[in-house]
């Protein structure tokens, strides 16, 4: 055993968010739920704190911590920083919506708790290093997801979703259990490092392909990869909107940092000469790649047919991660860069396109298209941001969007797979239908009411501070780029 | 040799009751079905030695939560009346997914040979070394999980509450 005073200083921001988790609960009931500003003031701090610690102690090498249950390196350091700006938005975003906080603002402060109680769940979920870790990171994530999903109590969409999100997930976890429960049995080791040892030894066939499909079940559940994306658009349109815009990054990503670990630790071997090898006979890749295209396909083919912004949005985001499964599946390190740079570019504009959905939803009464008909005269800043969100989303010129996606296309391109990356270039040419249909209505259909719809400042704010990194982003790239590689460091290279 | 049908016996019960909690159309019905599927389960425990997990299956599972949804079930008005809802929903990819699990799990079950023990040792209490394990290797999992069941508390209270904001007053 080896447990020391010294692992605190690697786990440092996940312990203040797990210290943030308690402190909004207990503020929310020394206050007895009437003063929101304290719990919602508590998670800002802790955020705010925990991101200070990340940012000042960046992990110079890989540290099995814990009890070698959670490893905190540069791969681990990448994803807490966007978490904990993820957090930090929403949290901010959320504090001026009307369906989080109430017509009257009474409900409860719990939501900020929950918040904390993600980011924490999510943190640990993309260091887990062994199965228990991974089973409990995910139940955590799942759990508060539910709870958040039907966090509007009186709302019966807001129901349902919950209880869609529960039995979802209860099937999937399980299913994803008995998987782990197979590599345990085939390996005799929970750590990932272990089961790759005992998987070296030759112990593959029937039970591994088996065990490794399972385990996609629970994760591409909660990346809502086809064919595990049912839940997606009628949680995502149930849920109240500030939700459904973490639901669209923060789980997701956590799921991919999770993905990412679990495979590339515990199935692949590294030759040490930059490229990765399979081990064995295990050919999970090309059960990702289908995946990856199925996903991508139905995705955009869905969300053609959608008259609902939000529903648009949930099935474009099933489309995107098609997009960067089409990086995962290469076995190359610069397949995952490409990877880890979409999530952080995706993240950033999908919050934009949802914190557009929040910031109308105090303000207009529906959600279909046709309710953002003439938005570009009423709001022309809120409109624009829009249109540079929907264009980032696309993956057009001169936004991220479009370098995320040109690095995942080369990086499929350049594995061979030129087959995924055609038919992901096709995907975005017939994205760009579905998001110019939003566009075309705010800017070329006369609205029926005239005068400005008069939005929350801190939505404004909080739009631009989105709007300046998905441009910037677009011209000048290379420091992400760079962050991204050094983050993979670590993982590849350490082993 | 008579520990082998005993054993199957008891993988006979909890498949059976597993099948009639899923296809039963009455609550009552499906309740008691459970029941006995996890009271197989238990039994397959015990034989597998692993005492712990057996007594916590029998404390958590049966003695639990299931009396919690029995007691649910009794509360609830009219709850027998009402039919459970058991239709075909997309009949062709439902049939695609069973085959394909079963195939997969009939086929790992068959031809992989699994780094067993030849024989088990004769019972010895796990409870030391569970304990010793929760609070040295395992440590930080046990505290997680933890705050994972103080979250899902939170959660119930939420949703179980009347109305926002009154109650509160009366604490």
């Amino acid at each position: 055993m080896n447990f020391t005073w010294s692992d605190a200083a690697y786990f440092g921001p996940e312990a203040v968010m797990g210290l943030t988790f308690l402190l909004c609960v207990l503020g929310d009931l020394v206050t007895r739920g009437r003063r929101h500003v304290v719990p919602f003031g508590t998670l800002l701090v802790g955020t705010a704190i925990s991101l200070v610690l990340a940012l000042l102690h960046p992990p110079v090498s890989s540290h099995a911590i814990l009890g070698q249950m959670v490893v905190v390196d540069g791969f681990a350091h990448f994803f807490r920083l966007l978490f904990l700006g993820i957090t930090f938005v929403t949290a901010l975003l959320s504090w001026s919506s009307r369906e989080i906080m109430g017509r009257d603002r009474e409900h409860q402060g719990e939501f900020y708790a929950l918040a904390a109680m993600l980011c924490f769940g999510m943190m640990v979920m993309a260091e887990s290093a062994d199965i228990v870790m991974l089973a409990l990171s995910l139940e955590a994530v799942s759990i508060t997801s539910y709870i958040l999903a039907g966090f509007a109590r009186f709302s019966f969409r807001s129901s349902e979703a919950a209880l869609k999100y529960v039995l979802w997930g209860a099937v999937s976890s399980a299913v994803m259990l008995y998987g782990l429960s197979l590599f345990y049995g085939l390996t005799g080791a929970t750590s990932y490092e272990g089961i790759r040892a005992g998987l070296s030894g030759g112990q593959g066939g029937m039970a591994l392909l088996v065990a490794i499909l399972f385990v996609m079940a629970g994760i591409g559940y909660k990346i809502s990869a086809v064919p595990f994306h049912f839940w997606t658009p009628d949680v995502y349109e149930g849920a109240p909107a500030p939700v459904a815009a973490i639901f669209a990054s923060g789980p997701k990503i956590a799921g991919f940092a999770l993905m990412i670990r679990f495979f590339y630790v515990a199935l692949v071997q590294d030759d040490s000469q930059g490229t990765l090898a399979l081990l064995d006979d295990v050919q999970w890749p090309w059960v990702l790649a289908i995946i990856s295209a199925a996903t991508m396909t139905l995705g955009n083919m869905a969300a053609i047919r959608q008259n609902s912004v939000r529903r648009l949005l949930a099935y474009s985001s099933i489309a995107h991660v098609g997009y960067m499964l089409m990086g995962f599946v290469v076995l190359s390190a610069n397949g995952l860069a490409a990877v880890l740079f979409y999530l952080f570019v995706y993240a950033i504009m999908t919050i934009g396109a949802f914190l557009v959905v929040v910031a109308l939803n105090n303000r207009v009464s529906g959600e279909e298209i046709d309710d953002y008909a003439g938005l570009g005269f009423r709001e022309p800043l809120v409109a624009a941001m829009m249109f540079l969100f929907l264009i980032s989303l696309t993956g057009l010129p001169p936004t991220a969007g479009f370098i995320g996606k040109f690095y995942l296309f080369a990086a499929a391109g350049e594995a061979g797979l030129w087959w995924l990356a055609i038919l992901g270039v096709l995907n975005s040419v017939v994205s760009l239908y579905y998001y110019m249909r939003i566009a075309r209505a705010m800017y070329f259909t006369p609205p029926e009411l005239s005068g400005r719809v008069g939005l929350a400042q801190a939505h404004l704010i909080l739009l631009v501070v989105l709007a300046v990194p998905t441009l910037v982003l677009g011209v000048f790239w290379s420091p992400l780029k760079e962050f991204a590689d050094q983050s993979l460091r670590m993982l590849l290279g350490g082993g | 040799m008579i520990s082998t049908v005993i054993w199957c016996l008891f993988a006979g019960m909890t498949v059976m009751a597993a099948l009639a909690v899923a296809t039963s159309k009455n609550v009552v019905h499906c309740g008691f079905g459970l029941l006995f599927s996890l009271l197989g389960v238990c039994a397959m425990y015990v034989f597998l030695g692993a005492d712990f997990l057996a007594a916590t299956q029998v404390i958590v599972y049966v003695g639990g939560i299931l009396v919690l949804i029995l007691f649910g079930v009794m509360m609830t008005h009219r709850i027998t009346a009402t039919d459970l809802k058991s239709e075909l929903v997309q009949p062709v990819a439902a049939l695609i997914a069973a085959v394909a699990i079963l195939v997969l799990s009939v086929g790992m079950i068959l031809e992989q040979v699994w780094p067993a023990k030849e024989h088990l040792d004769p019972i010895t209490p796990t409870t030391h070394a569970f304990g010793v394990s929760f609070l040295t290797d395992y440590l930080f999992p046990f505290e997680f999980a933890s705050v994972l069941l103080l979250v899902a508390l939170i959660g119930a209270a939420m949703f179980t509450r009347d109305s926002a904001g009154e109650d509160s007053d009366h604490v």
